[in-house]
């Protein structure tokens, strides 16, 4: 699964220890992994069998990312902290005007403290679709289980090439007393790329409004940041 | 209004703003003076001007074919002091008052400081690319970097993208009343640097109305 092109790229430092009961495989013979004997799964639930998925997404402050590319402000790229929440102001600053990208032409406070405030919906969002995922196991269709099945197919490719993350994702599952469910175990230094895009009030396209004062006449467009989750 | 000078009477007659006045010799040096500013707007504001407005609206290529060394030398040698301190100037030859000098003075100044905005936030991209292309070219120039950055970020970690989801962003977006009413009265600005001239109309207007302080603007 790859995502489209996206505005900016920025990096979170997350534990690998609460992503570690995300993915999980269903196999009656860990040591000869094969698509006739695997079935992929998201979270689970207790009708599956699966009592001990924990959805990671709870407390994640994406607002405090740091962007690596796509700055809003190029000029402040090479301070290298820029946050995306003083980044998507920059942007909103760059689409109103054309060009000037720095918030001071704003209330910056309530604007920054605006994009924070979405952290707590994105996580909501992301539980609830892990919920509904958490129903689909062997379900490809579903994106978030389809996501785990390119993910154990890929280490399991990587393992038989006598890749090193390869190898550790095979020894991680042996180690897991479970006979049957087995949990993607996550590493420090493993990445998860998210794509969370901020989308206008007013939508897509149309010059920003408040209290029926439109501001200016160029429209703002969805911004969308690819997240990379970065396991520590 | 034409008004001839001889410079060498003590008292004579000078024509301001259509009213006829007798001056001394200390207004007449004043005169002297509106005559060498008015000479300096035209034979060197009045041009840079030109290459400002260029410049400020990026229009670099039209810069480059105007903004000639050889132009540059013409500017510099009409502007030497004889230009400006000669018999001519003490007698006020051909000395024709023109009242907008202090606003082409006022004007030409306000664009100085917009160039100044471009030229920073120039600066400012041009650092960053810079340091940018060095960070790229360090990887690049060096075999042992450029295999320990495609294993630390293709190999021996998992990375995938899993997740895309989208949000409203509800937080009313409140400009502060300057540039509220800048884009308002003149959209957005060229470039993204707003023009001073025009950001000094618009606070003007502001603080006419009472709707803010100079020390508003100052300090925000």
């Amino acid at each position: 699964m790859s995502f489209g092109p996206v505005d900016s790229v920025a990096t979170l430092n997350v534990s690998a220890a609460n992503f570690s009961r995300l993915f999980y495989i269903k196999t009656d013979d860990v040591n000869n992994l094969n698509h006739s004997n695997l079935s992929y799964g998201v979270l689970g639930n207790p009708s599956l069998g699966v009592t001990n998925g924990v959805n990671p997404f709870m407390n994640i402050s994406y607002s405090n990312a740091n962007i690596h590319a796509g700055f809003a402000n190029p000029a402040l790229s090479f301070v290298g902290n820029t946050s995306l929440y003083q980044n998507y102001t920059n942007y909103t600053s760059k689409a109103i005007t054309g060009a000037y990208a720095l918030s001071d032409i704003f209330n910056k406070f309530e604007l920054m403290k605006g994009v924070g405030l979405m952290d707590p919906s994105f996580n909501e969002t992301f539980a609830d679709l892990l919920n509904n995922a958490s129903d689909c196991e062997t379900n490809t269709n579903d994106p978030y289980v389809f996501s785990c099945k390119t993910l154990v197919d890929n280490l399991v490719k990587e393992a038989v090439n006598g890749n090193v993350r390869g190898e550790k994702f095979l020894a991680d599952l042996k180690s897991q007393s479970d006979t049957q469910t087995y949990w993607v175990i996550f590493q420090p230094g493993d990445v998860m790329g998210l794509r969370l895009t901020y989308t206008p009030k007013n939508g897509s396209g149309n010059p920003a409004v408040t209290d029926g004062k439109q501001l200016g006449i160029n429209p703002l467009f969805n911004c969308s940041y690819k997240i990379y989750l970065r396991m520590t | 209004m034409s008004s001839i000078f001889d410079g060498s009477s003590g008292f004579t007659s000078v024509s301001l703003h259509g009213q006829i006045q007798t001056t001394q010799n200390a207004n007449l040096d004043i005169v002297r003076d509106i005559v060498r500013y008015q000479l300096l707007y035209t034979n060197m504001l009045k041009r840079m001007r030109e290459y400002l407005n260029l410049y400020t609206t990026g229009q670099y290529n039209e810069l480059k074919q105007v903004f000639t060394k050889a132009n540059l030398n013409q500017m510099l040698a009409a502007n030497n002091d004889a230009v400006y301190y000669n018999t001519n100037v003490d007698d006020l030859v051909d000395f024709t008052y023109d009242s907008q000098t202090f606003n082409n003075y006022k004007r030409s100044l306000y664009s100085v400081l917009t160039g100044f905005s471009v030229s920073v936030k120039q600066n400012d991209e041009l650092v960053s690319t810079i340091a940018e292309c060095k960070e790229k070219t360090d990887l690049l120039t060096s075999k042992e970097k450029l295999v320990e950055y495609i294993r630390r970020e293709f190999t021996d970690k998992i990375s995938m993208d899993a997740f895309y989801i989208s949000q409203e962003y509800s937080t009313a977006i409140e400009l502060k009343p300057w540039y509220s009413l800048y884009l308002q009265m003149y959209g957005p600005p060229y470039d993204g640097v707003f023009d001073a001239e025009k950001m000094a109309n618009v606070v003007e207007i502001l603080v006419n109305q009472n709707v803010i302080t100079i020390d508003t603007f100052i300090e925000n």
